[in-house]
């Protein structure tokens, strides 16, 4: 594993880095500290700009009309693309669009043509819609969400929570179960569904530490969905799911080191300037470690989701990888900011400054993707479930 | 679980009111002599006295009675948003100065 970019890694870490410092942080000067979108117009200007750097839809494969990076890359630019104060859950206010798109790599080409390509160019958005309110974190069990075959197409009952962007999504790719109560993830199946077809209703917003971007709870009472909409086999949506979950967490992680690597700029450029008790705060071992700490919890979460995003890259398997970066990235990044808002004072917790924002949407973080602990359990079965061996 | 529509009770849009208002973060809503409500928004962080300032903004602007009423809230953009989504649900469309401010809300809530 070489941890050294390579000459075109770093011309577009230098691009992004340009356009997040010139194009996005200056806007947030004008929005409200918890804004995560802009207005259309702004929106339209600078996604222009982003398909012209050739970096619109990420996420999405080269065959489908992404740009084709790979996950070391892709990683490296979610490190960037967050050092802003939306950044961790609306890095660069979604101008470089392609968010969940990957999700449908395993549509029809009838559904890419209908669903994935019109939301590539965006004229259309979508949501996941995953969790329930019988757990996130156990999908194999919990889902009882169920769908009933009827000729040509499903019915399908039950509910969901904590779906971000369900009101304005014009589709969800819903999990539900087809097979027995009991069946786990066998029983698990993937469908598109319209949200504006009768029996999809979105019935509140759920307000969290994340005030600017609100998560849904929805429920479906006799949706119908063609079956032209279910996305691979039936009893093979867990598969699917668990895929998918496994490679967003690299980016995900990503994401908080970006926020991290802000966090702690701020803080040396505080520290530096800052004078107590007659001495400048970095002249105090006691802020000065905590900046070592701070650098240490940096550099371990970006050795880490490197090293995930690199097995990913080799086509070795990288889901135990993905799960240790997770955990170390985000309770490193929630550990950062903690100490940059110490070292700030009162200053660190006012909304004139993007700490408190940060701090408050980093403890989302632990739980969204898989819980912390849920990833040590990914961990623990790799350990436990064959012969010890050194990671290398 | 918080109640999707605003219940606070009602104050007319007056100084011996306003006086008295929260300093703090929050959405409020206005209502005409008839009850209609006519207007929702929300006091941010860039507000420098929060709701009370708003309001006595919308107190100026005013060329006849209303009432209003608030709820402090620090999640003022997604119940702000929330709000007006239920407002649609229940009349069909934005209220009137919202409109009028330009102001348009992509989505959809039905709440049963």
């Amino acid at each position: 594993m070489d941890v050294t970019m390579s000459d075109e890694q770093r011309a577009l870490v230098d691009g992004v880095r340009r356009f997040v410092r010139e194009q996005i942080v200056p806007l947030e000067d004008d929005l409200d500290p918890d804004e995560s979108r802009l207005d259309a117009a702004t929106h339209t200007k600078l996604a222009a700009q982003v398909d012209q750097m050739g970096l619109r839809n990420l996420d999405l494969p080269e065959e489908f009309g992404g740009p084709g990076i790979d996950v070391t890359t892709r990683t490296l630019l979610a490190i960037e693309m967050s050092q802003h104060r939306a950044g961790l859950y609306s890095p660069c206010f979604d101008v470089f669009g392609g968010g969940g798109l990957v999700a449908l790599s395993n549509a029809t080409e009838d559904q890419k043509e209908r669903y994935l390509y019109p939301t590539a160019r965006g004229e259309m958005s979508g949501c996941f819609a995953l969790t329930e309110p019988s757990g996130g974190s156990d999908p194999a069990r919990s889902i009882r969400t169920r769908a009933v075959r009827d000729g040509d197409e499903w019915v399908i009952d039950g509910s969901k929570t904590f779906i971000s962007m369900a009101d304005e999504a014009d589709y969800a790719i819903v999990f539900a179960r087809t097979g027995e109560a009991d069946s786990g993830r066998a029983g698990i199946t993937c469908f598109i569904a319209d949200t504006g077809a009768p029996g999809f209703h979105v019935r509140r917003i759920i307000h969290t530490l994340r005030s600017g971007h609100s998560a849904t709870e929805i429920d479906f009472s006799g949706l119908r969905v063609p079956d032209a909409n279910r996305v691979g086999a039936v009893g093979e949506g867990f598969a699917q799911l668990n895929e998918r979950l496994s490679m967003n967490r690299i980016p995900y992680s990503a994401a908080c080191i970006g926020v991290a690597v802000k966090a702690q700029q701020m803080a040396i450029d505080w520290a530096k300037s800052r004078s107590v008790h007659g001495r400048l705060l970095s002249e105090q071992q006691g802020i000065a470690w905590m900046l070592v700490d701070n650098e240490l919890d940096i550099r371990n979460a970006t050795l880490m989701v490197l090293h995930a995003a690199d097995r990913a890259d080799r086509g070795l398997p990288f889901r135990t990888e993905a799960a240790a970066a997770k955990i170390i990235a985000t309770e490193g990044a929630s550990r950062v900011v903690d100490r940059s808002i110490q070292i700030h004072g009162g200053m660190g917790v006012t909304k004139d400054l993007p700490l408190e924002r940060w701090y408050r949407e980093l403890r989302i973080r632990r739980i969204g993707e898989g819980p912390t602990e849920v990833q040590r359990m990914i961990i623990s079965r790799e350990l436990l479930g064959k012969p010890y061996k050194f990671f290398l | 679980m918080l109640s999707l529509r605003l219940h606070k009770p009602w104050h007319e849009l007056a100084e011996s009111e306003l006086v008295e208002e929260s300093t703090a973060t929050g959405v409020y809503q206005l209502a005409d002599e008839e009850g209609r409500i006519v207007d929702i928004g929300y006091a941010g962080a860039r507000s420098r006295f929060g709701l009370r300032e708003v309001l006595e903004q919308c107190l100026t602007q005013s060329s006849r009675p209303l009432k209003y009423r608030v709820e402090v809230n620090h999640n003022y953009l997604s119940r702000f948003r929330e709000l007006l989504l239920v407002h649609r649900y229940d009349y069909g469309e934005l209220p009137v100065e919202v409109s009028r401010r330009g102001i348009d809300v992509h989505g959809r809530l039905n709440p049963s």
